[in-house]
């Protein structure tokens, strides 16, 4: 089979451009994230969820009616995987509540203040702490849930240890329609901020090497960024850049295309030995540090044609996004409000912001084709297929969610095999679960690299939804019995288990909890 | 706008229009476009569509066909529109029969077909043909994307074995009314002499309707590939392969072998390489798949033109080899993904 990923090759400067298959670059699209920062303020109230995303749902350590500052944390279990819920406004606790994923919700009445309380212990000369006191203040701040699957400390706060992680992977390949633009994430501080931040890194998993990811366009900024680390000690980080093709931003890619190694199914990141970080963790984990400043807010881009302003927006975690995003959105029409990513991100038009959130795509609903739309030129249309005019003028592209046509048989135009990451074949795979013929074929077809990036069902030309098909087809394998994966990663043993050189443990223990390898965690006191 | 809308329901909503409902949908899907919207990831799609593909292939046979027009008359007019409207009958029948849209790859075969029929067929055989053609060689497959042979060259087949005499003898070139036996392979045949190749490309010479003006089916070609409509590798694969064969053959047996670039020119190669060959459904979807097919079809199309008792060989090439793609398919997957590791 084909590896999807060449031998890389040495580009000029000394940087290494590794090329990967499939995927498909979305350009020239209207509606793009403006550079400048927006303050949003403080919200009248904020709804914490206290189990963030992919992480266990933990108790709630204060009462109805009880005051909070900002910055104090509400939320807390050393016992088991996960990063500590912080009040992210001041103010009182008005509600406590069981949300619909058997989770619980707190709901804060802030009392329109804006000051927070520093993480204590932090220092502008950080390099005079110890691991130890980094480490709990990257956990404390709440920095170390801004990354999915936790930024590993001593306090569980990840699936494996600082010692076993191998490789840190800054990422800041823009190959979604709308990313966030690092100088707004910056906000006008200069690149050492970052650097600082990979050097913080560095020394609480002493055994990484540090590795700068972005697309071509990126390159200057990395340069700057590796000398950057060069002041701050860290004369090590490697640069590599990757075609800004979607999904290249995704773990699932980058593994094997920067570091060359496999990237089993069911596995993370973390369970490889490798912590992928984008550019605003890594600024969480510098502010928590040398400024004490606890994550309790985001920098959320605004994309796409629903909003009528679009900022990179300053914004407290928790706040209602309705409220937060209505004097940049269109108000004319009905639009649809989408978290992250396009291509994969769920609908939020009720939501919160939530602490992995990044930006916030709004783009028009129900919106219809003009007469006749497909004989029309198409000067605005994105097309994988080159059959309409946007393909060869640089006029930018809309947005909308029309199906742009009607729902026929595969005509195995294999548009969906082409644009695939994975190098598996989309249009075979979905007969086989339309028939219901779902046995052993399926997985040696390899129906389990499939990393649900969804692209083969935007390119289908017949309006097939591949994707859905494909995940329908992998669940009923698994309540079959017929997952290749290992035991421990079905299990989902693998969260907390003690990693062997950074993978995991392949004896299948079981381990409800076993503590990790340098001994029972020891926790500081609490900041509160 | 608003008006045509409020048009389609109200035909909809018609209870005496009921059983044509599919019909009816089919156009407002033409004239309206798609109201449905995405219901989850990924939010948006890709404006691509069935009607917007089958139009890019009509698009590239146009200047075939506009030059078929000018070369053999309005009778040409005549028979593409006997195609349409008989093909389009069986299309509308099966459509409401099975209670679905119709749907757009019609539009290619019923293009198609007259293209690669003699000039003078007579327009009662343009009807059976089509008729056979997407009857027995799309609709009893279940319809497009089911088909395992291309239905225009079903339909060809048929009429080629039921009616031979109207079918090999009474060719024609343009701009005369001159019935002849002798297209240029023909000719090659019994007399080993070639025309000027200026007067292939150009559609000087006897031969079907849509394969004579073979500067316009080479734009057809550019636009298709550019497009990412229809496959570079089965179209370069099968006249790569024509031509060795043809170079080694004339090389070795210059009687019995015409000389490479005239194999290449003449006949409907070009037409069936291009527009034929390409078909998504009836070809096989893997890429090496596509390169062993486009071989299969040139070694077959030399063959026949050399030894067999047609001159031409494309047709047959093509059918042969449609039948051969899922076998294709399954090998190249088979190779590719070995039985599991674990």
């Amino acid at each position: 089979m084909q590896k999807g990923v060449s031998r890389p090759h040495r580009g000029c400067m000394g940087n290494k451009h590794k090329r990967v298959a499939g995927g498909y670059r979305f350009t020239r699209f209207s509606g793009q994230p403006e550079p400048e920062i927006a303050d949003a303020g403080v919200p009248p109230a904020v709804t914490l969820d206290l189990r963030p995303v992919g992480t266990v749902p933990v108790r709630p350590l204060v009462e109805e009616g009880e005051p909070v500052t900002a910055g104090r944390i509400i939320a807390r279990d050393d016992e088991a995987l996960g990063n500590p819920v912080l009040a992210t406004v001041n103010g009182k606790v008005e509600e406590i509540r069981k949300s619909r994923e058997s989770g619980q919700t707190v709901v804060i009445r802030s009392d329109g203040t804006d000051s927070w309380k520093t993480v204590e212990g932090y220092s502008a000369q950080w390099k005079n702490l110890g691991a130890d006191v980094l480490e709990k203040l990257v956990y404390l701040s709440g920095a170390a849930g801004a990354v999915a699957g936790g930024i590993p400390t001593r306090f569980k706060s990840a699936a494996i240890e600082p010692r076993q992680v191998e490789h840190i992977l800054l990422q800041v390949v823009p190959a979604e329609v709308f990313n966030p633009a690092p100088s707004a994430l910056l906000d006008g501080r200069d690149l050492g901020t970052a650097a600082e931040g990979l050097a913080i890194l560095s020394e609480i998993m002493p055994n990484a090497a540090v590795h700068l990811v972005g697309g071509r366009k990126q390159r200057s900024l990395l340069q700057r960024l590796r000398q950057a680390c060069r002041h701050n000690g860290l004369e090590q980080a490697a640069l590599h850049t990757v075609g800004a093709k979607y999904p290249n931003h995704r773990e699932e890619v980058l593994i094997p295309a920067v570091l060359g190694e496999e990237y089993p199914h069911g596995y993370s990141a973390l369970n490889l030995g490798v912590l992928v970080i984008d550019l605003q963790a890594l600024l969480h984990v510098r502010d928590a540090v040398v400024e004490g400043k606890p994550a309790i807010q985001r920098v959320v881009a605004l994309g796409g044609g629903g909003f009528s302003k679009r900022p990179h927006l300053r914004v407290r975690i928790g706040a209602p996004l309705e409220e937060v995003l209505d004097p940049y959105l269109e108000q004319q029409h009905p639009r649809r409000i989408v978290r992250n990513s396009l291509l994969t991100g769920d609908i939020v038009n009720q939501g919160v912001v939530d602490p992995l959130m990044a930006a916030v795509i709004a783009i028009p609903e129900g919106k219809q084709a003009p007469p006749l739309a497909f004989s029309r030129p198409g000067f605005r249309t994105d097309s994988y297929s080159r059959t309409f005019l946007a393909n060869f003028v640089p006029f930018a592209k809309t947005v909308d969610t029309n199906l742009h046509g009607e729902h026929r048989p595969c005509i195995a135009c294999t548009y969906c095999d082409s644009v695939c990451p994975a190098g598996i074949l989309p249009h075979l795979l979905h007969r086989y679960v339309q028939r219901d013929v779902i046995d052993e074929t399926l997985v040696r077809l390899r129906i389990f690299d499939c990393i649900d990036c969804n692209l083969c069902t935007y390119v289908c030309t017949s309006k097939i939804p591949l994707a859905q098909l494909m995940r329908k087809g992998k669940e009923k394998l698994e309540a079959e019995g017929l997952d290749p994966r290992p035991e421990e990663v079905r299990s989902r043993a693998l969260k907390g288990v003690p990693a062997v050189d950074g993978r995991p443990a392949t004896d299948g223990t079981p381990s409800a909890g076993a503590p990790a390898g340098t001994g029972a965690p020891v926790v500081g006191e609490e900041g509160a | 706008m608003k008006i045509v809308r409020d048009l389609f329901d109200g035909l909809k909503k018609t209870r005496v229009l009921r059983p044509l409902k599919p019909v009816i949908e089919t156009l407002e899907g033409i004239v309206l476009g798609s109201t449905e919207t995405t219901s989850q990831a990924p939010h948006f799609l890709d404006h691509i569509e069935i009607k917007r593909y089958m139009s890019t292939v009509i698009l590239a046979m146009v200047p075939t066909t506009v030059a078929a027009v000018v070369f053999f008359g309005w009778y040409v007019l005549a028979m593409i529109l006997t195609s349409y409207v008989v093909g389009g009958i069986i299309e509308v029948l099966f459509a409401l029969i099975r209670k679905k849209e119709i749907e757009e790859g019609f539009l290619v075969t019923g293009l198609i077909f007259p293209l690669i029929l003699p000039p003078t067929a007579p327009l009662w055989v343009v009807a059976v043909g089509i008729a056979f053609g997407v009857f027995f060689g799309k609709e009893v497959f279940g319809g497009t994307g089911r088909n395992i042979f291309n239905p225009a060259l079903v339909g060809r087949i048929f009429i080629t074995i039921a009616f031979p005499q109207i079918m090999s003898a009474t060719w024609r070139a343009p701009f005369s009314d001159a019935i002849t036996a002798a297209t240029p392979l023909a000719v090659y045949r019994s007399a080993q002499t070639t025309v000027p190749y200026l007067d292939l490309l150009l559609g000087q010479v006897a031969g079907s309707t849509g394969e004579v003006f073979r500067i316009g089916i080479i734009a057809g070609a550019v636009l298709l590939m550019m497009t990412r409509v229809s496959s570079w590798r089965i179209t370069l694969s099968y006249l790569a392969t024509v031509a060795v064969f043809a170079l080694i053959g004339h090389g070795l047996g210059p009687q019995t072998f015409a000389p490479p670039l005239f194999q290449l020119l003449s006949g409907g190669l070009l037409f069936g390489a291009v527009f034929m060959a390409t078909d998504p459904v009836t070809s096989p979807a893997t890429k090496p798949g596509k390169f062993i097919f486009g071989f299969g079809c040139g070694i077959i199309t030399v063959v026949i033109r050399t030894f067999s008792g047609f001159t031409e060989g494309i047709m047959f090439s093509i059918v042969i080899m449609n039948a051969f793609t899922p076998l294709i398919d399954n090998l190249v997957v088979n190779l590719k993904y070995r039985p599991a590791k674990r």
